[in-house]
């Protein structure tokens, strides 16, 4: 007893989670299947493996996940490049901060999701105008955090520089960089949320493939359990890029102390 | 002021580039003017809407979803957020759940609410909600766990109570977390407040939107948006007023701290 107690104790966490997992999975699957047998209501767990294996073997869900992974990666590099870009523009470039920082702002902070529809009317249900929103969506907080990031370098670091006699190009990729960075990250973190909720809200609204159009297809076709595998999926794929983008950061950043 | 006159002046070159546009060969063939619209004409429709009483009722429609959904992502979010702070075990057994919600983009569940609930204000604030309590939850589960030890030990050390030590120094040290936690559910629940209408509704802002576009009238659109990044922006600033009549002692060295939980 000691001796399971002591394994326990020593990975609680893990433990309990799994637990939790289990239970809750459990739970789900027999509200489903002795309480409430609709799957127009609600779908088991199982239901949603069921509904995931016989996507996958008649290949529609590969070539939906290959559409809305084409229009995430084009969208989310053009968007992290320009993000960058200017973020470190209007970081050294006084003239550029003051012209472009309010409309920075407001764009940071608009629902620029709404334009989605008139997007696809304007570019067509192929893949351009996914490519465009998920763009829209991903450049901004890139932008933001890196103009942020580069701004609150610690004064104290870049005093000392220069008090050593670093110059102006030193002090950038010596203090000015590296201090920026793990903001850098945090913005392609937060970006990859934006980017994939602009994929899937635009195939919503006009599209032949993708999670997003699996979702609404099933969904009208009442079937909930097709729709929920495209949302399962979208969480692991958000959850899986969140957790690379993480260990990067505390690969390239590993001085910054992680938050509390 | 610099930051007036780049807005200003923007306008203006977008106004003037829509009218020389307008008179080129390019403009007629593409019939650019179905999706883009000038600022004038964005005024104009503002008006019409206005005096239609249609725009009123879209917004009346749009704010009661996200009071409704708000406040019960406050109402459900802070509490389990302090407890997950404050007990271990519920914060293991919980943990795994939101950390995959929170992951996951609510929006897209939009559809399959509809499909439960059908449409109306009830299922597109649950739209609402669920994009807006994650983000509360979290920041005052870090803004209750990053609470300065050493002042409940002092609180305690003078024979402070429990409810003592929760009012006086938890609640005011969480403070400023929270309220950043607040702020970014006010962006997550505009958007969804906006796609859960694109989606199925009646009325509402989205609505407006997405039924303009699909008759190939940019202006609505625009003022759609327009009134949403208004009413974001004053939600932000009555927020941050909030924020500095709560907590007056919230400095800017506390500020990069709190802005990374912001980002988490």
């Amino acid at each position: 007893m000691s001796a399971i107690g002591k394994i326990y104790r020593s990975h609680e966490k893990k433990l309990d989670a799994a637990i939790s997992v289990i239970l809750g999975v459990i739970l789900w699957e027999m509200v489903d299947s002795l309480m409430i047998h609709n799957p127009l209501v609600l779908v088991g767990p199982w239901g949603i493996v069921e509904a995931f294996i016989s996507l996958l073997s008649r290949g529609v869900l590969a070539r939906h996940v290959y559409a809305t992974f084409v229009e995430f990666i084009l969208g989310y590099l053009v968007g992290v490049a320009i993000g960058i870009g200017l973020g470190v523009l209007m970081a050294l470039s006084r003239t550029a901060r003051d012209i472009l920082s309010p409309w920075v702002t407001i764009s940071y902070n608009a629902p620029i999701i709404l334009l989605a529809p008139l997007f696809i009317t304007a570019l067509g249900v192929g893949i351009a105008s996914k490519i465009a929103i998920v763009f829209i969506g991903a450049v901004f907080p890139v932008l933001f955090n890196t103009y942020t990031g580069m701004t609150t370098v610690d004064g104290r670091l870049v005093e000392a520089v220069r008090a050593f006699g670093g110059s102006r190009r030193q002090i950038f990729f010596k203090v000015t960089v590296p201090g920026a960075l793990p903001l850098v990250m945090t913005g392609l973190r937060l970006s990859v949320g934006r980017a994939i909720i602009g994929a899937i809200v635009s195939e919503f609204f006009g599209s032949r493939a993708g999670i997003g159009y699996l979702i609404t297809a099933a969904s009208e076709a009442f079937r909930t359990a097709e729709a929920l595998v495209g949302v399962v999926l979208l969480g692991i794929g958000g959850y899986v890029t969140f957790e690379v983008l993480k260990y990067v950061e505390r690969k390239i950043a590993p001085w910054y102390e992680q938050r509390v | 002021m610099i930051a007036a006159c780049s807005v200003i002046i923007g306008i203006a070159i977008w106004q003037l580039g829509y009218e020389g546009l307008a008179r080129t060969y390019y403009f007629k063939a593409y019939s650019i003017n179905h999706f883009f619209a000038s600022p004038w004409q964005v005024i104009q429709t503002f008006g019409e809407l206005y005096r239609s009483g249609e725009l009123l009722r879209h917004c009346y429609f749009s704010f009661l979803e996200f009071v409704y959904g708000f406040s019960l992502a406050i109402v459900v979010g802070i509490p389990i957020g302090f407890l997950m702070a404050v007990h271990k075990k519920i914060n293991y057994y919980l943990d795994p759940w939101v950390s995959c919600i929170y992951a996951t983009p609510t929006v897209a569940l939009a559809p399959i609410i509809m499909v439960w609930f059908g449409l109306g204000i009830f299922p597109n604030s649950l739209v609402v909600f669920l994009g807006a309590v994650f983000p509360i939850l979290l920041n005052t589960y870090t803004g209750i766990k990053s609470v300065r030890e050493n002042l409940i030990n002092v609180v305690r050390a003078f024979g402070g109570s429990p409810l003592q030590v929760f009012f006086k120094v938890m609640i005011p040290d969480a403070t400023p977390a929270i309220i950043v936690g607040l702020r970014l559910a006010v962006g997550r629940a505009v958007i969804s407040v906006a796609v859960a209408e694109l989606f199925g509704s009646e009325a509402g802002l989205g609505f407006m939107v997405y039924f303009y576009s699909q008759r190939f009238l940019p202006g609505p659109v625009f003022v759609g948006i327009v009134v949403l990044v208004v009413f974001g922006i004053l939600s932000f600033l009555a927020l941050e007023k909030i924020q500095s009549w709560l907590s007056p002692w919230y400095t800017y060295q506390l500020q990069r701290q709190v802005y990374r939980m912001e980002v988490e």
